[in-house]
Parts: structure tokens; sequence; C-alpha cells
């Protein structure tokens, strides 16, 4: 698909990677729709443990993004809410008149031993991370099959394998990963294509805040700093000894984009993190 | 990596993904080494039961990538053989100055029953589809620069599930992508990375002088591409063939794309959803 004139709508849009395919999409000349909680997060319902994106983030990115020149609107979402997704779509198509492309990029996590995972959080993930999916796509599908479409989720390695003290969030990017194969085999008959990225280890606040919360990282490679632990399980155990980055996954959400024969797949970004589990 | 100026060697590229996946390559800048078996398609030992490539493909496909201005050179290869994948990465070196890719492409096919599928087609089928691979890299890898280095392999759809009739295609490529990962993990601390691409339907030699028309009598009465269409249109997802220009996108995105490693790129229109 060619990208110029597209209208894009990306969740999670305030910061790290959605932030980042934002700014890819806005510099190949597509409109793009930066969705987030925005003032929302301050709202119980969607209330975390970790700080979800502020309000003023939102509203920076897409600053940002107008200063270099591209074109952009920055609105509220709630992904877990099917009235909150239906609005958003209904503001895209009047800011753009039409939608094309949207990616499924909003998330959350929290680790854990399952023995004692509370139950609300383990809603929590899976309303964000899978059912958000499924009512943003519900709610854009009428529109994107107009002229052709793609729907990009973000998955992550941990959707091709689980892993100790993490399960929920596994679990919830294996559905996203099993959605993403359902919805490209429904809806190819329309020339929609749907795929997903396999993101492994990004420097997002959602991992920082991850690697806070789980200190026995920290203590395994004796570090100061949370950043030092990711840069040190990075040369550890990621093949490549390094961390990914944002823009790395927004190259390879352009690339899905542009590959018109491309349907259904997980394409891994993990500096090969998990050789062999895909 | 940044494509400009680095040099890649790329397998079966007289013709088909091979030469389009050349092309690309010499579009953004590289100089290419377009390897094919040229004159050796005549030995005896690389026969094989539908017309390989001929040496004039060879010359053509490096005249036209010349002729758009793109820097590229024509080598023969036999890429089972040891000796002959040593002299390419050689002769490689000696022209260009380095070596910082190798595309293995080159491969071959036999439909049949396991029951009596001959020795030796299964043996060639192998020492093409998935020694040569070996050897390749082998070959290749002291040469490659120091650090940075990319390895991309052709595997197949087939190579993620089995399919009958055609065992010994299937388990060779299957066998590529046992080695992509093993190859990915293992060259990590050079930072060389390795990837597969797994093309589904591409309608290339393989396909016209051999696949449709063994495996498609039931669309008699239309030209062999009007068949391969159909095929493709009843059992694909998206219902089109891809095309060696998509296999050639997708190689260059895994050029660029500095932190994927050991995967298995699946460019299939949705045939293969669901297999990892």
């Amino acid at each position: 698909m060619e990208i110029q004139g597209k209208t894009v709508l990306v969740t999670g849009a305030a910061r790290g990677i959605g932030r980042a395919i934002a700014a890819a999409f806005a510099a190949e000349g597509a409109n793009v729709v930066l969705a987030d909680l925005g003032s929302l997060a301050n709202r119980p319902a969607a209330g975390w443990h970790y700080g979800l994106s502020p309000e003023s983030e939102l509203a920076n990115a897409a600053k940002v993004i107008r200063e270099s020149g591209g074109s952009c609107a920055a609105l509220e979402v709630d992904v877990s809410d099917r009235a909150s997704c239906q609005s958003l779509v209904e503001k895209s198509l009047e800011a753009y008149r039409f939608l094309d492309i949207v990616v499924n990029n909003a998330g959350i996590l929290r680790a854990g031993a399952l023995a004692d995972f509370a139950e609300r959080d383990w809603d929590r993930i899976f309303a964000v991370n899978v059912k958000g999916i499924f009512l943003l796509s519900q709610a854009a599908l009428p529109y994107i099959k107009e002229r052709g479409g793609l729907i990009i989720n973000i998955a992550s390695v941990l959707g091709i394998q689980g892993y100790a003290q993490i399960g929920a969030y596994c679990a919830s990017k294996f559905a996203a990963i099993s959605l993403t194969q359902s919805m490209a085999a429904e809806l190819a008959e329309y020339d929609i294509r749907v795929n997903s990225i396999c993101p492994g280890n990004v420097d997002t606040a959602m991992t920082f805040a991850h690697l806070k919360s789980s200190e026995g990282l920290q203590q395994q490679y004796e570090t100061e700093t949370v950043e030092e632990a990711f840069d040190a399980f990075n040369r550890d155990r990621i093949p490549l000894g390094r961390g990914q980055t944002p823009e790395d996954m927004a190259d390879a959400a352009l690339y899905l984009t542009r590959a018109d024969n491309v349907t259904g797949i997980s394409l891994v970004v993990d500096g090969g993190y998990g050789i062999g589990v895909s | 990596m940044e494509i400009k100026g680095k040099t890649v060697i790329v397998t079966g590229a007289a013709r088909g993904i091979g030469r389009a996946i050349a092309e690309a390559f010499a579009a953004e800048g590289a100089n290419v080494v377009l390897a094919d078996l040229g004159t050796l398609a005549n030995k005896p030992a690389a026969g094989w039961h539908y017309r390989l490539s001929p040496e004039s493909e060879l010359a053509n496909a490096a005249k036209e990538i010349r002729e758009r201005g793109g820097s590229c050179a024509a080598l023969e290869v036999d890429v089972s053989d040891r000796a002959s994948c040593h002299s390419l990465v050689q002769e490689t070196v000696e022209a260009f100055g380095r070596l910082d890719i190798i595309v293995n492409n080159a491969g071959v096919i036999k439909l049949g029953n396991i029951a009596d599928f001959a020795e030796s087609e299964w043996d060639r089928i192998f020492a093409v589809n998935a020694k040569g691979v070996f050897l390749m890299s082998q070959a290749a890898l002291p040469h490659l620069e120091e650090r940075g280095g990319l390895i991309i392999n052709i595997a197949s759809n087939a190579g993620k599930k089995g399919s009958p009739y055609n065992s010994a295609y299937c388990a060779s490529k299957a066998a590529v992508i046992g080695l992509t990962q093993s190859m990915a993990a293992e060259l990590a601390e050079r930072d060389i990375r390795v990837n597969a691409i797994c093309p589904s339907n591409v309608f290339t030699s393989m396909q016209f002088d051999y696949l449709v028309l063994h495996r498609l009598q039931q669309y008699e009465g239309q030209s062999l591409e009007e068949a391969f269409d159909a095929f493709v249109q009843a059992t694909a997802p998206l219902g089109r063939r891809q095309t060696p220009e998509e296999i050639a996108e997708a190689a260059l995105y895994l050029a660029r794309a500095d932190s994927v490693t050991g995967v298995s790129l699946s460019v299939d229109g949705g045939n293969g959803i669901g297999l990892s």
C-alpha cells in the first residue's frame, strides 16, 4: 500500500513504540491520528500500577510531528471501551474523511506470579491488550473496507512463548497473535491485511516500569538503575546483545504497510531473543 | 544496515526471485554478484528433470542491471560443491574488495510419492537447497566484514508445513529454517544476522517449467499462467500470487532491520496463516 495520503490511527501513540510509529507514518506523508488515554488516564477505571501516559505527552507528541511538517491529530481513547473506540473512529473520519490503517499498539503490563495474581489486574490486561484490538478493529472495519486497508497489532515475543512471572501479559499477547491470524483469514476477501509485530525488549516507559517492579532483575545484574539492568539483560539474554528501539518497530510497520502480499504473520523484531519460537 | 556500497552475493540470480533480489540491491547502490550455474548447468552432476538456468540468462540478467547503471558481476557457482562456493567468494572479494551480504536463493524441486522417490533426487534436492546454504555460508563467513554481516536464506512456506507428494522439498526447506535459526544464534556475537524469507506462490521458472505442469491437471484448457493464477485464487487468502519483486522488498527490509535475526518472514498472501 502506498502510504502517502492515507489515514493511520495509532493507539498508545503518546510515547514509546506508538509514538515512533506515528512519527514514521507522518514522515511518509500519511495523516496520523495519535490516540492515547490523555485525560482519561485520570479516571479510576484506567488507573494502573505505573504511570500511564498523561495528557501532556499526547499533546507534545502531536506538536513535535506538526513541527516537522507532519499532518496529525491527537485524540483520546480508552481502547477497552466500545463507545470510546467508536467515537475515536468517528472523530478520525471527521478529521481526515478516510481511515485506512489501524495500529493497535496500546498495551499494559504487570508482572507477578500467577498463584496470587490479582483477578482485576488480569482483567485489565486482557481488556486493553486483547479486547482493545477487538473493539477498535470492529469500530474501524466498516470504514477501512472502503479502500483496502491494514491492521497492525503490536503483540510481543512474549506472545509466542510463555515465561514465568509474567503469565497474564504472555497470555494476552498470545491472544493478540491468534486474533491477528483469525482476522487475517477472515478479512482477506476485502483485501484487508492483518499482521502483528512482536517486539523483544524496547526501551519504553512500560519496559522500565516493569523493570522497576521486578527488583529481582536489578539485583540479578547488580545494577543501580533500571536502565543499567535493561542493558545488562540485553547483553546477557539477547543474541545480538542490544535492546530494540521504537524506531525498529516503526520500520517493521512501514514494511508491513507496503508488503501487499503479507498477511497473518507475526514479524518478530527482537534481536534474536525468540529464535526458534517464532 | 546501510545498503549502498555493500557487496552482495545472490545465488540462483539468473532468473526469478534471485534475479529480482539482485536487481533490488543493485538499484539501492550495492555491488551485486549474480551467481548461478551458467555453463555448469551442462555438467551431468547438475542435470535436473526440468530446465535449469542456461548461461545466457545469467549474462543477460547482469547486462540489464549494468544498463540501468547498477554495479554487478556474473559468476558461476554450483552451491552443492565446496570448492565452487569458495571460488565464488574468492572471486567476489577480488572483484569488489569486500563481502557483506549473501542471499542463499538457489533451489530445486521435484514432486513425488515418498514410497518410490529416487534417492538420487532426494540427495540432489538436499545438496542444493540445504547443504548449499551450509557450504556458501561457511565459505563466506571468513570474508564477511568482521561485524555486521547478513545472510538471507530463501526458504519457503513448504519449510513450515509438510505437504503430500512434496516431501523432499518440504524437508529441505524445513532444514533451511532450522539452519537459519542455528546460524542466527551462533553468529549474533559477530553481529551477523541470519534470516529466512518464506515465499509461497511465485510464478518463477520452477513453477512454470515444472510445478504447474505436474500439479494442476484440473485446469486443462487454460494457459499455464491462467491455471497458476486460478490455483492461487482458490487457495491463498489474498488470492494473488507473490511477485519476485515482493520477495526482493522483504530482502531489503531484512537488510535494513538491524534488530531482526533468526526470523522466517513469510511473504505468502496469507497462505501460511498460523504456521510458525
